[in-house]
């Protein structure tokens, strides 16, 4: 079992135990079971126990383009319909894995999926220094930190590959936007 | 020597017409009245219509199901397999359920659908008004089937077995059919979608199953007390294919234009169609019956019912031999053919309008 599977199993378990908290933001769940679903697959595919890699490969730029725009709307709105309506989530889903298909499968524009996560979490850090907030600037720098990571093919030979940081610095981010859902609720339930 | 290609949607067209024929002599032999000369050549000419757009933009559909199917495509399926029909019709049928759900819940999907749904008949001829400007966004919906890896040619063929099943449905010749209502598309149940009566209101989108309405609460079963009336809460008024497929478009234009708020523009594009910005009282419809509905219409004479035969003959013709050498034309000749196409529509269906505006001035 090489060091992809372990971190990419990490993901999966974060990105579970958030889709399934029911008083979360529909889009952060959905977002985190598309992260999750990409996640199960490349961990059993870099074990070699069910090797899928197409749709590994599918699910990872469905969550490129798609997975991370509905994480940040869910930071950026989170009391906007397109975060707390599973029919408007599902559209913005919908209209990014359209638009990150074209592009990646019609266009050959392979970098796309990278841009758009990058835009998304980019926008919840201007975001959040707007707002003053914190945690969600220190979360999208986690993110964009793996994402350049990876982006660069950072490795620590025998230890991390490039892929690892991803998921990794994913896994982090989404603990971080995680906790500001879940001070929302509390604050939520205070008033 | 160009060469013509049998399609089979050049051989569903005359099937089509064939059918239309025989729902009307049918109906005639029974005496019931379901068919109107202006409204039914509106249908079928706005069938024609959306089929120089589809088989355009179908490729658009075919391309990206290829090209995703190719390259993400996860397992083998044996064409020769019954499983693998019987699995690809169940998943595409699915997969159905939420593209026409998504026609009639997301305004901006349902400025597509809504041609569709603006003929206050309901015959086999309805069934032909289909619209032109659905094709831009129904394949992503059927992305599951290529994830799969079912082939290309399963996939198409099964569309064309769902989109032909519910040719039928549109009749109101046949009354229940037992218990077959439990778990398929019938007449009977497709009545129910197509009707303007509160109940009838977003339900029924099955394909060729009525399971996923039954499965996801859309489902209603039709109802002897409450006869149905057919078509639209704000009536299309016009004998125009060109216009059936672009009023709504304008309303959501209307819409984002009155507000100012960014949430509510992106509402009018993307919410329901029933919603409407803050500010603007809308008055309630009431359920439509029977005995007060005034359906749009107006007289027809001899030049009329000439103009509306000579077109749509003139017309089917034309398509066919599009549809039929389409494949040889370069795109930019294609494009000629449709913009002809719409010019073509738009003028006999604003002439036959306005014939409708002479008869109110009378």
């Amino acid at each position: 079992m090489n060091s992809l599977a372990i971190s990419d199993g990490l993901l999966f378990l974060v990105a579970c135990y958030f889709a399934l908290q029911v008083r979360m933001p529909i889009a952060f769940r959905l977002g985190s079971a598309i992260l999750g679903a990409a996640a199960i697959l490349g961990a059993l595919r870099f074990s070699g126990l069910l090797p899928l890699p197409q749709m590994h490969d599918f699910f990872s730029t469905l969550g490129a383009s798609s997975a991370f725009a509905l994480v940040s709307a869910s930071v950026i709105w989170p009391n906007q319909i397109v975060s707390l309506k599973a029919k408007y989530a599902s559209i913005l889903f919908i209209i990014s894995a359209a638009l990150g298909l074209i592009m990646v499968v019609g266009f050959e524009f392979v970098i796309f999926g990278q841009l758009m996560a990058f835009l998304s979490v980019f926008l919840v850090a201007i975001s959040s220094l707007k707002n003053k907030r914190i945690d969600g600037f220190l979360g999208a720098l986690v993110m964009a930190t793996g994402f350049l990571l990876f982006t660069m093919e950072y490795a620590i030979p025998g230890y991390l590959q490039p892929g690892d940081f991803l998921h990794i610095f994913t896994a982090v981010g989404l603990v971080v936007f995680g906790q500001i859902h879940f001070s929302l609720e509390r604050l939520k339930e205070e008033y | 020597m160009e060469s013509f290609s049998i399609t089979p949607m050049v051989m569903a067209i005359p099937i089509l017409f064939l059918l239309v024929l025989i729902e009307g002599l049918a109906a005639r032999w029974k005496g019931v009245k379901i068919y109107r000369f202006q409204d039914t050549i509106t249908s079928i000419n706005t069938g024609l219509l959306s089929q120089f757009f589809t088989a355009t933009g179908a490729v658009i559909s075919v391309f990206m199901y290829n090209a995703i199917e190719t390259r993400y495509g996860s397992f083998e399926w044996q064409a020769s397999s019954l499983f693998t029909w019987i699995f690809a019709l169940l998943l595409y049928d699915f997969l159905y359920y939420w593209v026409h759900r998504t026609g009639h819940e997301v305004n901006l999907f349902w400025a597509a659908h809504i041609t569709h749904h603006s003929s206050e008949e309901f015959n086999i001829s309805t069934a032909m008004r289909q619209a032109s400007t659905g094709f831009y966004f129904k394949w992503v919906f059927y992305i599951p089937l290529a994830i799969l890896g079912i082939p290309l040619q399963v996939f198409i063929i099964i569309g064309l077995i769902d989109l032909l099943y519910q040719v039928w449905v549109h009749t109101q010749l046949v009354g229940r059919l037992g218990w077959l209502e439990l778990f398929l598309v019938t007449p009977s149940n497709h009545r129910v979608h197509h009707g303007q009566n509160d109940y009838c209101i977003d339900r029924n989108y099955g394909g060729i199953f009525s399971i996923w309405d039954r499965l996801f609460g859309t489902y209603a079963d039709e109802r002897e007390e409450e006869p149905i009336v057919y078509g639209i809460r704000k009536p299309l008024g016009s004998w125009n294919p060109v216009w059936s497929n672009l009023h709504y478009y304008l309303t959501i234009v209307e819409k984002v234009k009155s507000t100012s708020l960014w949430n509510e523009r992106l509402m009018a594009v993307f919410g329901d169609p029933a919603w409407t910005p803050s500010g603007v009282v809308v008055e309630e419809t009431p359920s439509p019956t029977k005995e007060t509905y005034e359906k749009f219409s107006s007289s027809t004479p001899w030049k009329i019912k000439f103009s509306g035969m000579l077109t749509t003959f003139i017309f089917a013709s034309f398509l066919l031999f599009y549809l039929g050498t389409k494949n040889q034309m370069s795109l930019s000749y294609q494009m000629i053919w449709v913009a002809m196409a719409v010019l073509i529509l738009g003028i006999v269906g604003s002439v036959w309008s306005s014939s409708r505006y002479q008869d109110f001035k009378k």
